[in-house]
């Protein structure tokens, strides 16, 4: 067996784990968006231009309103779209791994809050939008799965592409 | 225990109503038409050809006329006319096939079908006063005659009536047709040939060797290239010029990149299907990758892979271990205790779809629907995705009942191919296994046509999620038919740890990979000697070399003899080699429930299977030519000794286990193994099983023989004509 104690730290982390989850859970219902992404406007409603510009602040995202994406499964999390960079921000989904797959890193942030958290409250992912990207992030929840109670289990996942010949990028959360 | 992520999620049900396809409508198309234009009149228009459902055969096709499904049932040897709309109590026509037939394909005013191997025909039970235990006389005989494309007409009585044949290259296989519907590209597996087709004289026009088991042809929408699939190697071949003569090269698409170990290219099995999307930019293979990441994933993972055609170019990245990724508290405390995973893969389940062997295009919702062979469910797969495995929009389970001891399906076993229906609100699905069609509804519930037609607006039951009809009875009959259930299912805990005997054995023949054989300490599954399909799949403890190297043994047409079995020899008996084996394909131990009679009673079940079921390649007869005939009088005789071991009496091997000296260094990313004693192997249809040895170092015959040093027989003296001569033989074996 390749079994090695937890932290003790981890340990109460894990055994408290369901305690922790059962109050968040309603507020997660309580939040969650309506998934009628007919509502907003589409991310890609104005033409992405060639020109790369820096990311955007915290300041700059700020007045920012959701747009929809190409499609969404994921209630309770928001997109927003600055020049070329896309944000999708999750306040109240608990946020175990966040991860890039694959695809060119350039510009991507990934982050999770607050940072140094046991079981963090939401996360967000943010990354230009260009010709020829092809990535795909995984946004891990918590789970009762091969590794134990409280390992990562997908939420779900990222795929953003804008392939040669493709109009408009495409971007799916599913 | 419960799943903490379902109190999370909604289900993701409600496909997107996004169409990306651009068509025009064809009210659209007719008001363009009627539009004033300044230009002379045009001479009266010939009516639009509409495009076909498909332009790529399956297992089951619906004809464009929406009247009729069409199913190519190999172990019948017949092709089924069921009449639409599906009703399970309407007339079904069987159309007796010259051969097995594998693919079928409806044009406007034809149906194509290939035939494997004319003459071929179904493993079928045993008189009466023969049944009981397995008869070696019971096995299925290898067909001698060609492949052949039919061309046959659509028939109100009869069915389908043949208008033409083409003769191809033996175990003829796949079809694609070109956007006009003129030529038709037709696989060969076993050959590993393809054949064009001049669908209009009915003749072919040229044949071109390919590498191993070709098996999905697409030809792409300019009508001058095409793409084929492989069933081993993960190769794509792309053919130009195909209006001849044709050039081939290999293409560039890694198997499941996102799930490869950084840095490597995985082996790719199982590509029986391939698809393009209605504009022809991406091309989807659907394939098994050998060895891709994942929980507990000792064989690897299903996957769809993208190809971009304006530059051949995959359409994801391979994976890269530095990206970013921030986690939890928790998640980093995990990690850091669990040494069985390989840092940030994908966690999905290794298994959203197992083995898939059949693929469309679903252009109303920008889907993919996959049949995955061994859980008996079709997948729905967002096929704008980088990576559609990763992006499961929902999945239906086929059937459902169940034998009760060993719990494998009695009805929707093992899809096999999928057709749509012209509006694109439902699937249909044959299920080979169990000889079933099963119409999965695809849209929301509505009424009745009943009701409907009754001008009920409220009243009628909603159409149910699924109907069947049962095609046939095994003419296997029992213990042989449930061999052929248990060989195709992935879910029965017991035969395996999530993939069925198909998985590495794709129709009783190999896969051509080389497996891991190692001794696991799980930390959740317990401990057991197991086969990963690939090193980077151990847990971390285990370095640079993991394993002892196995290779994939083909199994139709080589399980005749009473034993014994196994590397070294040390199963007594086919039964006792698959208890063994039930142990070795899964992620450490094996629990039983109810004791060691688990093991015995699904063995007894397949090993039947495995003898009278398994349908062995073609042969090509012909009398030997001199090459050949010196290669007979090299392997025969007293100086070269080969037939000394491989007794041609007894197939070719005489089941004994001898050292192989000298003794060689395992291949790269292997240990050395302590028992140097190899049982000898059966030569039977050894031609078309590379790579050769148990540790695959020989990559074609030619390289087994010039580098055999003498460790079986004696054949370093054999000059080059020779040794020519020896492959020659042993190609006819």
């Amino acid at each position: 067996m390749n079994l090695r104690p937890l932290p003790i730290s981890a340990a109460l982390a894990v055994s408290t784990f369901g305690l922790l989850l059962a109050l968040v859970r309603p507020e997660i219902s309580a939040a969650a968006i309506p998934a009628d992404a007919g509502v907003l406007p589409r991310f890609d409603a104005a033409p992405f231009a060639e020109e790369r510009t820096p990311a955007p602040t915290g300041a700059e995202w700020k007045p920012i309103d959701p747009v929809a994406l190409t499609a969404s499964s994921q209630p309770g999390c928001n997109a927003y779209r600055l020049r070329e960079w896309v944000r999708i921000r999750c306040s109240h989904l608990p946020t175990s791994v966040l991860a890039q797959l694959g695809g060119s890193r350039e510009g991507v942030s990934l982050f999770i809050d607050p940072p140094g958290s046991w079981v963090p409250p939401g996360g967000e992912v943010m990354f230009p939008v260009r010709r020829g990207d092809r990535r795909v992030f995984e946004w891990s929840t918590f789970g009762d799965s091969y590794e134990g109670v409280g390992a990562p289990e997908v939420a779900f996942r990222i795929s953003e592409s804008w392939a040669p010949g493709d109009a408009a990028p495409t971007i799916l959360v599913r | 225990m419960r799943r903490i992520a379902l109190l999370l999620l909604l289900p993701a049900a409600v496909a997107c109503g996004c169409d990306a396809s651009g068509k025009a409508t064809p009210g659209a198309a007719r008001a363009a038409e009627s539009a004033p234009s300044l230009e002379a009149p045009a001479p009266p228009a010939i009516a639009p050809r509409p495009p076909l459902p498909t332009r790529e055969g399956g297992a089951i096709a619906r004809s464009p006329t929406d009247d009729a499904l069409y199913v190519a049932d190999e172990d019948h040897g017949v092709v089924r006319r069921i009449p639409l709309p599906f009703d399970p109590a309407a007339a079904i026509v069987d159309v007796p096939m010259p051969g097995l037939p594998a693919q079928v394909l409806a044009l406007d005013d034809r149906v194509l079908v290939t035939v494997r191997s004319e003459g071929g025909k179904p493993a079928a039970a045993p008189p009466v006063a023969d049944a009981g235990p397995a008869k070696p006389d019971r096995e299925p005989v290898s067909a001698t005659g060609p492949g052949l494309l039919l061309i046959m007409r659509p028939d109100p009585a009869a069915g389908l009536v043949e208008v033409a044949r083409v003769v191809l290259p033996a175990d003829a296989w796949g079809i694609g047709v070109s956007p006009d519907q003129q030529t038709a590209l037709v696989t060969s597996a076993w050959t590993h040939q393809v054949s064009a087709i001049d669908l209009a004289t009915a003749t072919r026009t040229w044949s071109l060797d390919v590498p191993r088991e070709p098996r999905a042809v697409v030809v792409r929408p300019d009508g001058a290239s095409a793409y084929v699939t492989h069933l081993v190697a993960g190769v794509v071949t792309r053919l130009d010029d195909l209006r001849g003569p044709p050039r081939a090269h290999a293409v560039t698409l890694p198997p499941s990149p996102l799930r490869s170990p950084s840095g490597k290219t995985l082996d790719g099995t199982l590509a029986y299907s391939a698809a393009l999307s209605p504009d022809g930019s991406r091309f989807f293979v659907a394939r098994h990758a050998l060895g891709a990441l994942g929980e507990a994933a000792w064989f690897g993972a299903a996957t769809v892979d993208v190809l971009l055609t304006a530059d051949d170019t995959p359409f994801a990245a391979k994976r890269d271990a530095g990206l970013p990724m921030v986690e939890s508290e928790i998640a980093r405390a995990m990690r850091a205790q669990s040494v069985e995973m390989q840092g940030n893969f994908p966690r999905a389940s290794p298994a959203p779809f197992v083995e898939p062997r059949a693929m469309v295009y679903r252009r109303r919702t920008s889907t993919l629907l996959v049949a995955s062979e061994g859980t008996n469910r079709v997948v729905e797969l967002d096929a704008r995705a980088v990576d559609p495995t990763l992006f499961v929009v929902r999945s239906f389970e086929l059937g459902g009942s169940r034998d009760r001891l060993i719990p494998v399906s009695r009805s929707g076993g093992a899809p096999s191919g999928l057709a749509l229906s012209s509006d694109e609100s439902r699937v249909y699905v044959y299920c080979r296994s169990t000889d079933d069609v099963v119409q999965v509804r695809l849209d929301p519930a509505t009424r009745t046509p009943a009701a409907r037609d009754a001008g009920d607006e409220d009243g009628g039951a909603p159409e149910p999620a699924q109907s069947l009809v049962h095609l046939a009875d095994d003419l296997l009959g029992e213990p042989d038919g449930k061999g052929r259930r248990i060989f195709y299912d992935a879910t029965d805990g017991i035969t395996s740890g999530g993939v069925s005997c198909a998985g590495c054995h794709p129709e009783g023949r190999d896969d051509g990979h080389v497996w891991h054989e190692i001794q696991l300490d799980t930390r959740r599954s317990g401990s057991g000697v197991n086969f990963l399909g690939d090193a980077d799949q151990a847990p971390l403890e285990h370095t640079a070399k993991v394993g002892f190297p196995r290779q994939t043994p083909m199994l139709a047409g080589r399980v005749a003899a009473s034993g014994p079995y196994g590397w070294h020899g040390e199963s007594r008996d086919l039964v006792a080699r698959l208890e063994a084996g039930f142990r070795l394909h899964r992620w450490g131990g094996l629990y039983l429930e109810y004791g060691e009679g688990e093991l015995l009673g699904r063995a007894q079940y397949l090993a039947p299977f495995l003898r009278h079921g398994l349908v062995p390649p073609p042969r090509d007869v012909h009398p030997p030519t001199p090459e050949e005939a010196r290669g007979r009088e090299i392997f025969t005789s007293s100086q070269a000794r080969c037939a000394r071991c491989h007794v041609p009496e007894t197939g070719y091997s005489d089941r004994m286990a001898y050292p192989l000296s000298p003794r060689l260094p395992p291949p790269a990313g292997f240990e050395v193994e302590p028992n140097n004693d190899f049982k000898t192997p059966s030569l039977a249809f050894v031609g078309g099983t590379a790579p050769y040895f148990h540790d695959g170092r020989a990559s074609t015959l030619e390289v087994l023989i010039d580098q055999n040093q003498d460790r079986m027989g004696h054949t370093s003296q054999l000059s080059t004509g020779d040794r020519a001569a020896l492959v020659a033989f042993l190609r006819t074996l």
